[in-house]
């Protein structure tokens, strides 16, 4: 069955996208017509599918649009083309404890984070522990989240994520995060997932993360599809071009239009 | 309109989780905590009354000076903490905005909920206050009446006010950053011209023929077309004099929220699911 499906999806944004929004600056460009020229398009043309099950991992240079197809298949951005379907829950995890209130105990971001995704108090309650549990954070649960080191907050956020079993689960570059011992566990966490037939949308700048965990990769470049089809295929056309590309400036190319910077 | 209202009724675990956790999160780490909450009002008060009623003599007709002025101070603070709140309120919440897909009509909600709740605690040290100039000062006040049945009536009234304002402020302010320096100005001006410091009827009576080379022929009926001329009075009557509460004014404040509801989500329809690009 589809999980996700995006048609002709694509994200509008204006370059102006700067913090101070001012008024004069509005008035200025709706005066100057210059508002259609500062426009990119951050993706477009994305047609892709996830179904139970499926593990799809998204690769590509910075700039690419990884960040933004995320945030589109978890409808926190509304496309300015197209339309993207989901069916079922959607846990996204896309910058660690970006929900968590730092001045709440880890207990009660569980709550607060579990009512942003669609939870009952009641439901979070039940998984409250085995949450706890899987953070490894013991004592500190009662503590604020602001003392909490960072290993700490991304783990209870990975773990609220994973143990309210979405349908689908979608993480962008988050694997990285805690220890050895941590990133074995999570890892292990995600085959339990896919064996129960959820769905795993997964951002990541590693190749080897992406053959061993996806089943389906989508290459994109410069906000578009270059590749889509099973994961081996495209992460070694990927590779190919990677080693094609002269070295230089291959981490700054389109830095400067990434929306997630 | 209506699978709007249905989506934040469906989401209302998110906005009272949201509203605990504006309110947890106030006075955290305080020596005095949730004690503030009557502190907060009392002290407001206390400084109001010196400044207006020692210095300039406004409140000598008043039989309970501090709780005429606890009653309209109260009422406008919590509107207007509100407002203030609610133009940035989308902003300040980035993170959750960024990182999950929700209606964003339960942060100025939430918001809203969590400043009438420290409101209605606000109550307590007024009638405290109210039951002190009673029966130790022998004011001539009726703190005990059943007028105070009607208080519940007047907080939904400033519940609509305050929601109709947080919606449409809280969206406006995520595209025009200024609105919140206007704001503050506005918010100053509108509480001047609302019977908090004085009564309605020095208002009605006084005569301001030839201030500023203005005609002031009108001024009457525009001044009244500030809702809270009318729920001040409205407060004052019903905690402090055991009288009916004028309510035809107070239907009209209601209409005025009611009104400002409507408006509100209906920007919110429209404009939210741009929030996510531009805080």
């Amino acid at each position: 069955m589809t999980v996700i499906s995006a048609r002709q999806l694509g994200v509008r944004y204006s370059i102006y996208r700067s913090r101070t929004r001012l008024l004069r600056r509005t008035v200025f460009q709706f005066l100057s017509r210059e508002l259609e020229r500062t426009q990119f398009w951050a993706l477009r043309n994305v047609t892709l599918e996830v179904r139970e099950g499926d593990v799809l991992g998204v690769i590509g240079v910075n700039g690419a649009g990884k960040s933004t197809l995320c945030m589109a298949l978890a409808q926190i951005l509304a496309p300015d083309e197209g339309q993207v379907v989901v069916e079922g829950k959607v846990a996204p995890l896309l910058s660690l404890g970006a929900g968590f209130n730092r001045d709440m105990t880890g207990t009660e971001n569980i709550y607060l984070s579990g009512a942003l995704m669609g939870y009952q108090p009641s439901e979070m309650k039940e998984m409250a522990g085995a949450i706890a549990a899987f953070a490894e954070i013991g004592e500190f649960m009662e503590n604020p989240v602001r003392a909490y080191s960072s290993g700490m907050r991304a783990r209870l956020a990975f773990a609220i994520a994973t143990c309210i079993e979405p349908d689908v689960l979608i993480m962008d570059e988050v694997l990285s995060v805690g220890d050895a011992g941590f990133r074995k566990k999570s890892e292990s966490r995600m085959l339990e997932l896919m064996e129960r037939a959820r769905a795993i949308v997964l951002v990541s700048h590693s190749a080897p993360t992406i053959r061993g965990l996806c089943n389906v990769a989508v290459w994109l470049h410069k906000g578009e599809v270059r590749d889509y089809g099973p994961a081996d295929e495209v992460v070694r056309k990927y590779e190919e071009w990677q080693e094609a590309r002269p070295s230089a400036g291959r981490a700054g190319e389109g830095a400067g239009h990434d929306p997630a910077l | 309109m209506i699978s709007t209202i249905a989506a934040l009724w469906g989401r209302r675990d998110l906005i009272h989780t949201l509203a605990v956790s504006n309110l947890k999160e106030q006075h955290r780490n305080t020596f005095f905590g949730y004690l503030w909450w009557v502190l907060d009002p009392l002290m407001m008060t206390a400084v109001y009354t010196i400044v207006i009623g020692f210095i300039r003599g406004v409140g000598r007709n008043e039989p309970a000076f501090p709780a005429f002025v606890m009653c309209g101070l109260l009422a406008w603070k919590s509107f207007a903490t509100t407002i203030s709140q609610s133009i940035d309120v989308v902003s300040r919440s980035e993170g959750l905005v960024k990182s999950f897909s929700f209606p964003k009509a339960v942060l100025p909600i939430s918001l809203v909920i969590s400043n009438q709740v420290l409101f209605v605690f606000a109550l307590i040290p007024l009638f405290a206050l109210c039951l002190f100039y009673r029966f130790v000062m022998g004011a001539q006040l009726r703190p005990l009446a059943a007028t105070w049945a009607l208080v519940p009536l007047l907080v939904v009234v400033q519940l609509c006010l305050a929601l109709g304002g947080a919606l449409m402020f809280s969206c406006f302010g995520v595209f025009f950053r200024d609105l919140g320096n206007i704001m503050t100005h506005v918010l100053r001006i509108v509480w001047y011209l609302s019977p908090g410091l004085y009564p309605l009827s020095r208002v009605l009576k006084a005569d301001y023929r030839g201030f500023l080379q203005l005609d002031w022929s009108d001024f009457h009926s525009i001044y009244l077309l500030n809702p809270f001329a009318h729920l001040m009075g409205g407060y004052r009557d019903c905690i402090m004099y055991g009288n009916m509460p004028d309510l035809a004014g107070i239907g009209f404040a209601f209409c005025l929220g009611v009104v400002g509801i409507g408006l509100g989500l209906w920007v919110f329809q429209n404009q939210e699911r741009k929030f996510a690009k531009l805080v």
